[in-house]
């Protein structure tokens, strides 16, 4: 709903944002990447949307939703209200791009896109997500996925 | 996000990611992040400007592109009027006592007449995008008002929909309401940065009413997991005046 600088005059929300408790990593992982004309990519964001039946997010909930590459009837169940939501109500691509990742299909600058991407509920501690995350990557690898976009909200 | 990017490199897969929270990335630090000065809520810009929508997406693909991590960059050049906007800032103050309350009565009388008119643009804009984000809260738009209003008594109403507690069904109700109502008003309308929807949905709405009336209804309600909602800030937006 505003930008994180506006959320200053807020400070306990700002805090909120700002000292989330999180996990540090003795390293950072690394996977070569494919160039991107070959590239399979999927999506994931952190905006707890999915498909209009799919089972809504609770405030406790760490697994993902999934949704196919041409569904665009997605609603929302996300608790927070830090976040805008005008902006993909009018358009969907503000927070999962496929349009415009067709668009580079099309220029022959990307590889092809999944048939499934991922929804998760931001602001959950990372280390509750992990064994959901390695079920999506299961997933995404039968698909033939070898890239990966994060999208938050 | 940081953290889904750690466990999916582990799996072999090659991630990007965007960031809103640089200092995050910073201390997480996944293989390949891009930060963006972005409203929350917008990661790719803003919505209907494909030109900037692509610019965000080239620059977080680009950084596949690098042989060594971890790599965090900062989305180049002037990007939008972002600093100007005051998203939902201009929601009205919260009640201070019963006194300021609307008889529930007359106000639902209000919402039925308001309804009455944005339905039309409403369903205009449902068929002109082809979606709706409305329906979290599984109860139709016909009994929404009337739900929400409900919450405005003494007895807590009963829960409409399966498969979900009653504080999410009124949580995402108090959503899909915001929603219907902005969806409605940006299609075909002049309206449609997050301020200016905000400034009409708080400053011209009954909705908007309704939400602060219930916002302090809930302060004193029987249900715990509302009053605890309106503690922590997450029942309805709570920006800076």
């Amino acid at each position: 709903m505003v930008h994180l600088n506006r959320m200053k005059s807020w400070p306990w929300a700002y805090d909120d944002v700002m000292k989330l408790p999180l996990p540090t990593y003795e390293s950072t992982p690394w996977t070569a990447a494919k160039p991107l004309s070959e590239a399979r990519i999927a999506l994931i964001s952190t905006a707890a949307v999915h498909r209009r039946d799919d089972k809504r997010f609770s405030m406790a909930a760490r697994d993902y939703r999934s949704f196919g590459a041409d569904d665009k009837d997605l609603i929302q169940s996300h608790h927070s209200g830090d976040h805008d939501r005008t902006g993909f109500q009018q358009d969907l691509n503000l927070i999962l791009p496929l349009d415009r990742l067709r668009e580079l299909v099309d220029a022959g600058e990307l590889g092809s896109i999944a048939e499934t991407h991922y929804s998760f509920l931001g602001g959950s501690p990372p280390g509750d997500m992990e064994r959901f995350a390695h079920k999506a990557a299961e997933r995404m690898k039968v698909e033939a996925v070898d890239t990966v976009l994060l999208c938050p909200v | 996000m940081s953290g889904l990017a750690h466990f999916l490199e582990d799996d072999g897969l090659a991630t990007t990611t965007l960031a809103f929270v640089r200092s995050h990335v910073e201390v997480m630090r996944p293989p390949r992040a891009l930060w963006v000065p972005f409203e929350l809520g917008k990661p790719f810009g803003e919505p209907n400007d494909p030109a900037l929508q692509m610019r965000v997406l080239r620059a977080v693909l680009e950084l596949l592109k690098a042989r060594r991590g971890p790599v965090l960059e900062d989305f180049p050049g002037a990007v939008s009027n972002y600093d100007k906007d005051l998203g939902w800032s201009c929601r009205p103050p919260a009640l201070t006592s019963d006194a300021e309350r609307s008889d529930p009565v007359a106000l639902l009388d209000r919402l039925k007449a308001e309804d009455a008119e944005i339905r039309p643009a409403y369903e205009k804009a449902v068929a002109g995008r082809g979606r709706s984000t409305v329906g979290a809260s599984q109860v139709s738009l016909d009994d929404l008002a009337t739900f929400l209003v409900g919450f405005l008594g003494t007895e807590t109403p009963a829960n409409p929909a399966k498969g979900q507690t009653l504080p999410q069904t009124f949580r995402f109700a108090l959503d899909d309401l915001m929603a219907y109502y902005t969806e409605a008003k940006s299609f075909e309308s002049e309206l449609t940065s997050s301020t200016d929807l905000g400034r009409w949905f708080w400053g011209e709405t009954t909705a908007g009413r309704l939400l602060i009336e219930l916002e302090h209804a809930c302060r004193t309600s029987p249900n715990k997991t509302l009053r605890w909602m309106v503690e922590i800030g997450i029942l309805i937006p709570h920006y800076p005046e």
